[in-house]
């Protein structure tokens, strides 16, 4: 082997090392900033009443929020969230906080209430299904623990997220829940 | 060396699976009725029933008795009052109705008026005996002219045949109230 022809044999390989050292260096940067966006936990923004949010089935905007006195005598006292709700799909919705349902979760002194009865304001009864561009007032009703003391409270709103081609059949689905907005508010009516 | 020709095959191929992969038709776009269009006035033929779309109100609010209480229901849109006929034609059954707006948008039988007076959500459907219903939408008013009424086997209606009816002249104005009766 000649000194020309060793040169030359340096310099390609030179070139294909340094390809494949930045090609390598690329998908690994790639990698780390999914590990990266995955790792740190992203806290939904905080939103005033009022704000319209995407829910991916619906569009809510939480409107006030108050303590109501109990339904019947010994009963405890009732949180109610007003709300307008919006449906985004193409579809007349019955499951209009996704399925399994999501309804914005009422946190009180760090624990989640059980999940709110939805009533149409319109007719005063359970809201069966939301129509697309029928905008709707609804009121979210929590029943408060025995033991609760009004003051500030947190709701957390989640979106589920669509996705039109799926990887096993090709089919638009309904994915997972992700949290996409809370909001803190003292209910009004509390001493 | 790779000669011209390799380097054609390649590229053709890879062109052609690019074609079959774009005009491929998706899950959602495969999975779905057999539809017939029918023009106004005129008897669709189904699978298993046969229906026409008779007549159609709008009205503001409606009014109606249910389990002994007086209902009146209102709305932001408008009600769409449709009048069915329809007799099935293998063995007794239901129909099932949504509205295709004119935005492509599908609107269910509207909940609120669940268990009117010969309601289709109630109805059944005997073979040999033509039977008349009524169908309540509720729908932003932009979507009802170009729409049509889509009437379905079941509550499943993928691979079922599905019938597209245009609706018959609809009424200029509004009814400020419809009162359903027996």
């Amino acid at each position: 082997m000649t000194g020309k022809q060793r040169t030359s044999l340096l310099q390609h390989l030179k070139g294909r090392l340094a390809a494949s050292v930045g090609v390598m260096a690329a998908i690994l940067f790639g990698l780390w900033l999914k590990v990266e966006d995955a790792r740190v936990p992203k806290d939904p923004p905080q939103i005033a009443p009022g704000q319209p949010i995407d829910l991916g089935w619906v569009e809510i905007t939480p409107l006030s929020l108050s303590l109501a006195p109990p339904e019947r005598e010994g009963k405890p006292k009732r949180l109610l969230l007003q709300a307008r709700l919006l449906n985004l799909t193409g579809d007349t919705e019955s499951s209009v906080f996704g399925f399994p349902p999501h309804p914005p979760e009422l946190t009180v002194g760090g624990a989640p209430l059980p999940e709110p009865d939805i009533i149409l304001d319109r007719d005063g009864e359970p809201l069966a299904q939301l129509h697309p561009r029928l905008a709707e007032r609804i009121t979210l009703v929590w029943q408060t623990p025995p033991d609760w003391r009004p003051g500030p409270v947190s709701l957390t709103f989640h979106r589920q997220t669509f996705k039109l081609r799926d990887n096993l059949y090709g089919k638009s689905s309904w994915l997972l829940f992700q949290p996409a907005a809370r909001m803190s508010i003292t209910p009004a009516g509390a001493p | 060396m790779i000669r011209p020709a390799n380097i054609a095959i390649v590229l053709v191929g890879g062109a052609l699976l690019g074609v079959m992969m774009q005009t491929a038709p998706d899950y959602n776009s495969v999975v779905q009725p057999f539809r017939s269009h029918l023009a106004t006035g005129e008897t669709g033929e189904a699978r298993s029933f046969r229906a026409r779309f008779t007549g159609a109100r709008l009205a503001e609010r409606i009014a109606f008795r249910r389990f002994g209480r007086d209902l009146v229901r209102d709305t932001d849109g408008v009600f769409l009052i449709a009048e069915i006929e329809a007799e099935a034609t293998v063995a007794s059954q239901q129909i099932g109705a949504t509205w295709r707006g004119a935005s492509g948008r599908d609107y269910a039988l509207s909940r609120r008026a669940q268990g009117i007076p010969t309601g289709l959500d109630s109805r059944w459907f005997q073979p040999g005996l033509t039977d008349r219903a009524i169908a309540v939408f509720e729908l932003p008013e932009d979507e009802i002219a170009g729409g049509e009424m889509v009437l379905t086997n079941s509550f499943n209606a993928v691979f079922d045949s599905a019938l597209h009816l245009a609706p018959p002249p609809l009424p200029a104005d509004k009814l400020p109230l419809v009162r359903i009766d027996p």
